[in-house]
């Protein structure tokens, strides 16, 4: 019964990370830039929800929706635009710019610590939160169903985005290469700035149905990037059924792990699955056919 | 008020400036003055997380050590002198802790309040002692330093929660804590008290402090059966777990905490969990439940009314324990004198220390632990976000046995 | 012109000779008053400002030369003060506690090393920054090793001073900061340095003139390990315990903002910058730590951005190297590869036929010219013949000095290039963080056949370098820098050259001296693949020319042959264009 029940609790958590991996693979596909500050905004969005009791949760979701996509455009000014201009080597390569998104998270999480403390916090959901009984034991609650809609939905709307909008298209060419795109008449840097608004709009979503179901902290802002990137490590980044499934494989690994051998067992392991990974089939289970390793 | 803050924060750079300025005085003073003429200030030291893990606790136990503070100034002070306290912030960072305490040092302070956990309070033990200055901590853990005084109960509120959860139909008690130290020191508490109220003890499970996610734990918790938990840990663990209990189903059931975990941010993300999560609180955050014929009315009233009348937020445990501390350091001023050496055996000669959370007695014969009389100070309560106060949900067996 | 005046100004801050000497006053007048006047705060402060400065200092080895981000730093520096403290209590030996602080941070060093040779710059962040996790989680899991969130304190020390004896313990990490920085200068004035900067600025580079760069990033992630190890020994000895809360995530971004603000190739830098971090904020006191959190974050978005080479960097001097650390290459005993044979070599990426059955030899004493329209193949074969890209198919013929004929076992760019074989490049590649004379003397590092000291200097002086020596790489004109790289080749003694349109770009004047060079190599005896569109050139210099069209070769012979038999066909008319 502990295993069924830690599977349920992996799909929640898997959930989770492939939400957050669908975030930020929308970065990469656009930027090819692994962007951890997307943990950071995740966390913040989900803090302010978490604060905002006073509003109807719907109507709080509605009005962080519109938030993010200022809010992306923010980060896209502060991050990936200001490093466009120094960037002299291949973005593979390029650490500086790693460096500047981990610095970026780690502003947001001081942020976080600095407006709301250290303590873990929840929003009151949008779907009145219940516990339902499987049978046997075993309980799924509201919240796991609403983050596995959450990342049917995000999935879909990723998908459409990416791959059968003009937009999409768009932001295809600009990241496969700016130059050919800016001389076909793609304007480059409106393109980035929808791309990076989209974005926000999608970690405001994420943070917003994290806050509700598992609680926000600015303790996470790693944890939840980290298994989030993992998850696009392992499933390939560019596709969207690679972070998602990637995502499922970190929650329910962590989950099943942690159950048995405890924390520090299921970091290491979810650590060796993402070598192994790395060093056997960099380009993760699902890659692209035209595209390279994740990063 | 003659409050020496070193924490620039709000002042901008005019604070910035004006606490330099302090500062350089601060060190210049520390060199020369060591007797004490007539009207200057007695300095007090004040050492706490003020952010990061523990700053939620600190802050709220700086507010009731200042009001404290404040509170004997605006009487005027002892023996005509202020009292001012000297507050550092040690960011809940314990590589921090020495050398901020020994900044206190430097400047001769006759006392130092905090830090409000065990873990640091630890660190600092052996800095208090060479420099012979008692510090009065938070510290729930044993050994402690010879110079090293607890304002946090040890026993008191461990016997409720096995009477409550005995009370409520529990078969067995179940626990939960941070790995380590902490873990262990929990066991030692809760055996005997489990033991005294005739209940088993069930599952034990320590956990990592950084854990975001307990659900796997709790699962386990679920699976053996348990019907009543203690949760050790920070605020935070405590509502990780107490959520993970709503997910898997488990509101029936019946979560204690310690009173220190009773911060208001905690009891604001409950949420759904605060029907089952008990607090093993000090009757002073209740004062208006408590009965009239309380023997701790009387000292617990007054406070909570000022504290009031004061137009503070509610009164929390950690407001409760950092007034008892400054209390304690006041009440040693008073009655033994103004020097470190004279509050130490003022603390140390075994003279009751009423404070409104709980009466002290650091004597030999106390081997400085509470008197029993603590117990009944002590009551089992339960956070209504409703209504946003506590509501007394059981008041413990034990009888205040008198100091 | 955007990127010379960059270039300008960040040369005049490197010259501002001024600027830097009042940094350098100014430290060290705030360390006298520290030792001699401070009070004790001042001196406590000091001391974290100290003991952060000899860490970053030491760190600079791994970051600031070799370019690895490691993001588990504070792990690194975590795992060497637990191992000290487990083990000083355990066996009660401190200096043995010392070396298994110094084996534990080699240990982790030289794993992130070894990885970073596989893993992209994401992929070693994400793993680096995974370790970090792990390393904390474990300190909070093994509590009855680690002693939980309380730590360890009470472990045999050295120095036994109370924690109220601050000058002493101001003198003890003054100690430390100076022997970090002299052995981290001493190791970067050397043979080794001149090879991390390459590998830093330009691994491939690194590789192509023979560096073995898997074992060079090793070697000095064990020095740094040492380092940092026995630095983090000393420190906790003053500090008298170990907590986990020290080596969390700020540590980690205080380590890089050190390094980062004061320049990651500088010694003097991250000092002063460590006195602006750490020091100022803890005298001022009272700061909010989640509020320097921020800042300290935030400041590194900006020096990566715009200061990439810190504010206080390192100026770049000409000067003599010692052969530190890394003995002078055997290179006379070594095998050396006089001709070169692609075999029927087929290269395909995806659906694309870059090489379709390409078979051409290049024989020694032997300039052999291959033309032909961008896209025709001319580079792959190039990248093939030197061991950058595997073939699909075929193979690649090595003829060496005994004039048998045999392959090379795993023959790999900087194996290849360590048995004779140069490269020059379309775009001059050189290391940017050395200087004129390093990067011709690279050469004397990889592929080294009888390079020395006076050797380099008359190199030198052939290719009319002397004038240009104090000059960084950067501002260098076109030209000068295409005299670099083949003054490299020029020194290395390679036999086999393959020349990536060395004509590209230069004047009139300059291709007479690049066509005297050529025959001079060819009267030596060097087999040289010429890659040019420069068809003068071609007909001046080639006993043959191949012609390659869409990765096939379609002609070989003279020139002049090739067009009267008309097979130049394209390839004229796109080279006379070019």
């Amino acid at each position: 019964m502990r295993e069924l029940q830690s599977l349920v609790n992996g799909v929640g958590l898997g959930a989770l990370y492939a939400l957050v991996g669908l975030a930020a693979a929308f970065v990469l596909r656009v930027t090819k830039i692994m962007n951890f500050a997307v943990g950071g905004i995740v966390v913040l969005a989900g803090l302010f929800a978490a604060s905002s009791s006073g509003l109807p949760p719907a109507l709080r979701l509605i009005l962080l929706l519109l938030v993010g996509a200022p809010a992306g455009v923010l980060v896209h000014l502060v991050s990936t635009r200001w490093l466009e201009g120094r960037s002299q080597r291949p973005q593979e390569h390029d650490l500086g710019g790693v460096l500047v998104t981990v610095a970026l998270a780690t502003a947001l999480q001081g942020l976080g610590y600095l407006l709301f403390g250290s303590d873990l916090r929840y929003a009151t959901s949008v779907v009145p939160a219940a516990t339902l009984s499987l049978g046997g034991g075993i309980t799924v609650t509201t919240g796991t169903i609403l983050l596995v809609a959450a990342v049917a939905l995000g999935g879909v709307a990723s998908w459409f985005v990416l791959e059968r909008s003009g937009l999409g298209r768009a932001l295809r060419a600009v990241s496969d290469d700016a130059t050919t795109a800016r001389l076909s008449g793609v304007r480059v840097s409106t393109m980035a700035y929808l791309a990076y608004a989209l974005l926000g709009v999608l970690c405001f979503f994420v943070g917003d149905v994290a806050a509700e179901v598992v609680g926000v902290t600015p303790d996470n802002v790693f944890h939840i990037i980290v298994g989030a990137l993992f998850g696009l490590v392992i499933g390939g980044g560019d596709r969207i059924v690679g972070p998602i499934v990637g995502g499922l494989i970190v929650g329910l690994t962590e989950s099943v792990v942690n159950a048995r051998g405890g924390q520090f067992t299921a970091t290491v392991a979810q650590l060796g699955l993402v070598l192994v990974i790395l060093l056997v089939a960099p380009r993760g289970l699902f890659p692209d056919r035209t595209s390279r390793a994740v990063g | 008020m003659r409050l020496v803050q070193r924490r620039g924060g709000h002042g901008g750079r005019a604070g910035v400036l004006l606490s330099l300025m302090l500062g350089v005085a601060m060190l210049g003073s520390a060199c020369g003055s060591g007797g004490a003429s007539g009207g200057d200030p007695i300095k007090v030291g004040a050492i706490f997380a003020l952010s990061g893990v523990y700053g939620a606790i600190g802050t709220e136990t700086l507010d009731g050590v200042k009001f404290g503070i404040d509170e004997i100034n605006a009487s005027g002070g002892i023996g005509g002198r202020k009292v001012e306290l000297e507050v550092k912030d040690y960011r809940s960072d314990q590589s921090h802790v020495v050398s901020l305490a020994n900044e206190l040092l430097q400047d001769g302070v006759v006392a130092v309040i905090g830090p409000e956990t065990s873990t640091s309070a630890v660190v600092l033990d052996p800095t208090m002692a060479s420099a012979k200055v008692p510090m009065i901590s938070g510290a729930g853990l044993d050994p402690k330093g010879e110079y090293s005084f607890s304002v946090q109960p040890l026993s008191g509120y461990f016997d409720l929660a096995a009477q409550f959860a005995k009370s409520r139909g529990a078969t067995s008690l179940c626990d939960m804590g941070i790995s380590g130290a902490s873990f262990e020191s929990l066991q030692k508490v809760l055996e005997p008290a489990a033991a005294k109220a005739d209940l088993p003890m069930g599952t034990r499970i320590p956990f990592d402090g950084a854990a975001t996610s307990l659900t796997p734990q709790v699962t386990q918790l679920k699976s053996d059966g348990c019907t009543a938990v203690f949760a050790g840990g920070t605020g935070s663990s405590l509502l990780v777990i107490a959520r993970a209990m709503v997910d898997l189903g488990m509101t029936d059931e019946v979560l204690m905490t310690q009173p220190t975990n009773a911060t208001a941010a905690t009891l604001d993300q409950l949420g759904p969990a605060a029907p089952f999560t008990n607090f093993g609180l000090p009757k002073v955050v209740v004062a208006d439940l408590i009965s009239q014929s309380d023997p701790a009315r009387a000292v617990i009233t007054p406070f909570a009314t000022s504290w009031k009348n004061a137009g503070k937020s509610a009164l929390t445990t950690n407001n409760a324990i950092g007034y008892s501390s400054a209390r304690i350091v006041v009440q040693a001023l008073q009655g033994g004198g103004q020097t470190a050496a004279a509050v130490y055996s003022f603390l140390r000669s075994g003279k009751d220390i009423p404070t409104p959370m709980l009466t002290y007695n650091f004597g030999k014969t106390h081997n400085g632990t509470l008197p029993d009389r603590g117990n009944g100070w002590f009551a089992f309560s339960r956070w209504n976000p409703t209504t946003k106060a506590f509501e007394l949900t059981f008041d413990g067996t034990t009888t205040p046995a008198g100091g | 012109m955007s990127i010379v005046d960059k270039a300008t100004v960040r040369q005049r801050i490197r010259d501002d000779r001024t600027w830097r000497r009042i940094v350098q006053l100014l430290v060290v007048a705030l360390y006298a008053y520290g030792v001699f006047g401070g009070s004790y705060g001042f001196q406590a402060t000091l001391t974290t400002v100290t003991f952060t400065a000899a860490l970053a200092v030491a760190y600079s080895l791994v970051l600031g030369y070799l370019d690895v981000f490691n993001f588990a730093q504070h792990a690194v520096i975590g795992i060497a003060a637990y191992g000290f403290a487990i083990t000083a209590v355990a066996t009660g030996s401190v200096l043995f506690a010392v070396l298994v602080a110094c084996v534990c941070a080699i240990a982790v060093l030289a794993a992130v090393a070894g990885l970073s040779a596989r893993l992209t710059g994401f992929q070693l962040g994400l793993v680096t920054i995974s370790v970090g996790t792990v390393f904390l989680t474990a300190l909070t899991t093994f509590t009855d090793l680690t002693g939980g969130s309380s730590g360890i304190a009470g472990f045999p020390r050295w120095f036994e001073f109370s924690a109220l004896e601050t000058r002493a313990a101001l003198l003890l990490g003054l100690g430390v900061l100076v022997g970090t920085g002299l052995l981290v200068k001493l190791i970067m004035s050397g043979r080794i340095g001149r090879l991390s900067v390459a590998i830093g600025d330009d691994e491939f580079l690194a590789r192509v003139v023979g560096t073995n760069v898997v074992l060079v990033r090793v070697v000095v992630a064990v020095l740094c390990g040492v380092l940092t190890g026995s630095a983090t020994a000393i420190w906790v000895q003053q500090q008298a315990v170990v907590v986990p809360t020290t080596y969390g995530l700020p540590m980690l971004i205080q380590i890089f903002l050190v390094l980062m603000v004061g320049g990651r190739r500088s010694i003097w830098g991250p000092v002063a910058a460590s006195v602006v971090v750490v020091g100022v904020p803890g005298w001022i006191g009272g700061i909010d730590g989640n509020l320097l959190t921020i800042l300290f974050a935030l400041l590194v978005i900006v020096v990566v951005v715009r200061r990439p080479d810190g504010l206080f960097p390192e100026p770049l001097r000409d000067r003599r190297r010692s052969p530190l650390l890394l003995r002078r290459s055997r290179s006379s005993e070594r095998p050396v590869i006089v001709g070169i044979e692609a075999c029927r070599v087929r290269k395909t990426f995806g659906s694309v036929v870059a090489l379709d059955e390409v078979s051409v030899a290049f024989e020694p004493g032997q300039i052999t010219a291959i033309i032909g329209s961008n896209g025709s193949g001319k580079t792959t074969l190039l990248n093939c013949l030197n061991g950058i890209w595997q073939p699909g198919a075929g193979s690649i013929g090595l003829r060496w000095a005994d004039g048998v004929d045999r392959p090379l076992r795993r023959a790999r760019v900087h194996r290849l290039a360590r048995h004779g074989l140069g490269r020059s490049f379309q775009v001059p590649r050189l290391a940017a963080g050395l200087s004129v004379r390093d990067n011709v003397g690279l050469a004397g590092d990889g592929w080294g056949h009888g390079a020395n000291d006076a050797r380099l200097q008359q190199t030198l002086e052939r290719w009319d370098l002397t004038g240009w020596l104090e000059r960084p790489v950067s501002v260098l004109p076109h030209g000068v820098r295409r005299w670099v790289e083949l003054a490299r080749l020029d020194l290395g003694g390679c036999r086999v050259l393959l020349l990536d349109e060395p004509a590209a770009g230069l004047t009139d004047d300059e291709v007479e001296l690049l066509v005297e060079a050529l025959l001079r190599w060819k009267a030596d005896g060097c087999a040289i693949v010429l890659v040019e569109h420069n068809h003068d050139l071609v007909e001046r210099v080639a006993d043959h020319t191949v012609v390659m069209v869409g990765g096939r070769v379609v002609g070989v012979g003279a020139l002049a042959e090739l067009r009267d038999r008309g097979e130049l066909g394209d390839v004229i008319g796109s080279g006379s264009r070019g």
